[in-house]
């Protein structure tokens, strides 16, 4: 168990779990009324991060930095820099049916921040190994990744406001994608498993949710096309 | 404050033809024509109904009713005791308000806008909101959203644990706020004052007069103990950030220079049956049975004319170092 009084950082958090929370409502409360998003989105779920964990994360993130290139060093996380560095205190996921409904969602969540009601920390990535998927996202205006760990999402960080440093971390994928992404992360996370026949066979399972995934795109494509 | 302004039967009016809009406005709106209507919502009423549309999230009235007229410069928005129907709902919206939903917001903001309207059209200076002796839910937003506040203290142990406990309100609710504004976007922050309100000054009532008190207030020894702790538990309670002015000089007695601190005895009896400041009544045309009484103390009802204009005088003063 760690003792978060000893570490300032996560006390910043931890006085200001707060305001996270209230994020987090806020961001659910659309999920549950606004007519776009309750169209699009099967189900969502969401979590805050263990502040006994976050200590972890944080020395973890320390020990990546300082393995970078000196003018590649973020430095170390401190109270004064965490909520900045560590960005998915709060963390929703978003999933839906098939690929194809991304576009109304992102449109929707694009039309809160322009709004003012959210912001944006970052702008948001979309992490897929897919070419294919990689030009869909790229014609929305979302930045793509191309992974070769077979992940598959898109990443947001929205803050409250322009002027908020209390960030929310929203994943949206398919629900296909999740089930790859639940099962990779049970093996890989917090560390990658060395089991090599694990490794070859989530890129199996990877290729499985990858047909499934676009098995069902087109079957709501041929659907509309009726 | 209500019944200082109107007779018992101008309220009972008041209150009766809206008594439908009270239980469901938009039902009670529907049976008008929309000319019958015009004229009725013109007419004076109540501040209950003039937030029921907001209470009701049914959309404001575009034109705003008639304020009682009480005297050159002075109108009054009565009062109503069904006001609690609206403090439910605002009990409801508090914590939807900090998700920023905009019905939540209007809710909890529904009175201040309310004041800035009437404030805007009749030109007002100063809107003046006598709220109930409670830290309520209606009173948190009303305190809240308001620019400043004065607190009424009798000398008893009561207004001293009653300051106390403003002060620990105060803290709570002031975070509240600031949390909730926070998270609000741009467009939803213009419906809150830009900064939290302040106290600018408290007023002793009622403390009793001895001439022959060895007290620099002339007041009996049991108020006096009251009275003179008042500006320590101020100063030891109230957060200073919730305080007028750069030190605590101007809470070191009652507004005015301790100039009301005394019993009316029977007066303001009288200026609420005539409905007119203390000082006024004596000329008041039509005294019926009351004229010999009134007549016979004709001094002491003008003598609170100067102690309520040095009161007033120093609430002005005090908002402008606001």
């Amino acid at each position: 168990m760690v003792n978060i009084e000893l570490n300032p950082a996560v006390e910043t958090i931890n006085d200001e779990i707060h305001l996270y929370h209230f994020l987090h409502d806020k961001f659910i409360s659309y999920l549950n009324r606004d007519p776009n998003l309750k169209e699009f989105v099967h189900s969502y779920k969401s979590r805050f991060k263990d502040l006994d964990h976050l200590n972890e994360k944080i020395q973890r993130k320390n020990v990546e930095d300082a393995k970078l290139p000196k003018n590649e060093q973020l430095g170390p996380i401190g109270k004064d820099n965490i909520k900045s560095r560590i960005t998915d205190i709060c963390g929703i996921r978003i999933l839906h049916l098939h690929v194809k409904q991304f576009e109304s969602i992102h449109k929707t969540l694009m039309a809160y921040v322009r709004s003012g009601e959210l912001a944006l920390f970052e702008e948001p990535k979309a992490y897929t190994w897919d070419p294919e998927y990689a030009g869909y996202f790229e014609k929305l205006g979302v930045k793509t990744n191309l992974k070769e760990s077979f992940y598959t999402s898109v990443h947001y960080v929205f803050k409250a406001r322009e002027d908020s440093d209390i960030t929310c971390e929203v994943q949206v994928r398919t629900l296909f994608e999740e089930v790859w992404g639940e099962i990779d992360h049970a093996f890989n996370y917090p560390h990658k498993s060395e089991s090599k026949v694990i490794q070859e066979q989530l890129k199996v399972l990877a290729r499985v949710v990858g047909a499934g995934s676009r098995l069902a795109d087109s079957i709501f494509e041929l659907s509309d096309a009726k | 404050m209500t019944l200082y302004g109107l007779t018992e039967r101008q309220l009972e009016e008041i209150w009766s033809e809206e008594e439908d809009f009270i239980v469901d406005y938009q039902a009670a709106k529907i049976k008008y024509s929309k000319e019958a209507f015009d004229k009725f919502h013109k007419k004076n009423h109540s501040i209950h109904y003039l937030i029921k549309p907001i209470e009701d999230g049914e959309s404001d009235e575009p034109s705003l009713s008639e304020p009682v007229h009480l005297m050159n410069g002075l109108d009054l928005i009565p009062g109503r005791l069904t006001l609690h129907l609206f403090e439910n709902k605002l009990s409801k919206n508090w914590s939807e308000a900090f998700l920023g939903d905009p019905q939540a917001i209007r809710t909890v903001t529904a009175i201040r806008k309310k004041c800035e309207e009437y404030a805007e059209k009749y030109k007002y200076d100063i809107v003046l909101i006598d709220t109930s002796p409670s830290l309520s839910a209606l009173n948190k937003v009303i305190i809240s959203n308001s620019d400043c506040f004065i607190i009424p203290c009798a000398p008893d142990m009561f207004s001293d644990y009653g300051i106390r406990n403003i002060g620990s309100a105060l803290s709570v609710w002031k975070k509240e706020f600031e949390t909730m504004y926070s998270l609000l976007s741009d467009s939803k922050r213009k419906y809150f004052p830009e900064s939290f309100v302040k106290l600018i000054g408290y007023t002793v009532y009622n403390a009793k007069k001895r001439s022959d008190a060895q007290n620099d207030l002339n007041i009996a020894l049991a108020h006096y103990n009251y009275a003179s702790k008042i500006p320590n538990t101020i100063r030891n309670h109230i957060p200073k950030s919730c305080l007028i002015g750069d030190n605590y000089s101007l809470f070191e007695h009652s507004l005015g220079s301790n100039a009301v601190i005394h019993g009316h005895g029977t007066l303001p009896t009288m200026a609420q049956k005539y409905r007119k400041p203390m000082w006024l009544v004596p000329d008041d045309l039509d005294l019926g049975g009351d004229r010999g009484t009134i007549k016979g103390n004709t001094g002491k009802f003008y003598a609170t004319k100067n102690g309520y204009h040095r009161l007033a005088l120093d609430v002005l003063d005090r908002l402008e170092v606001l």
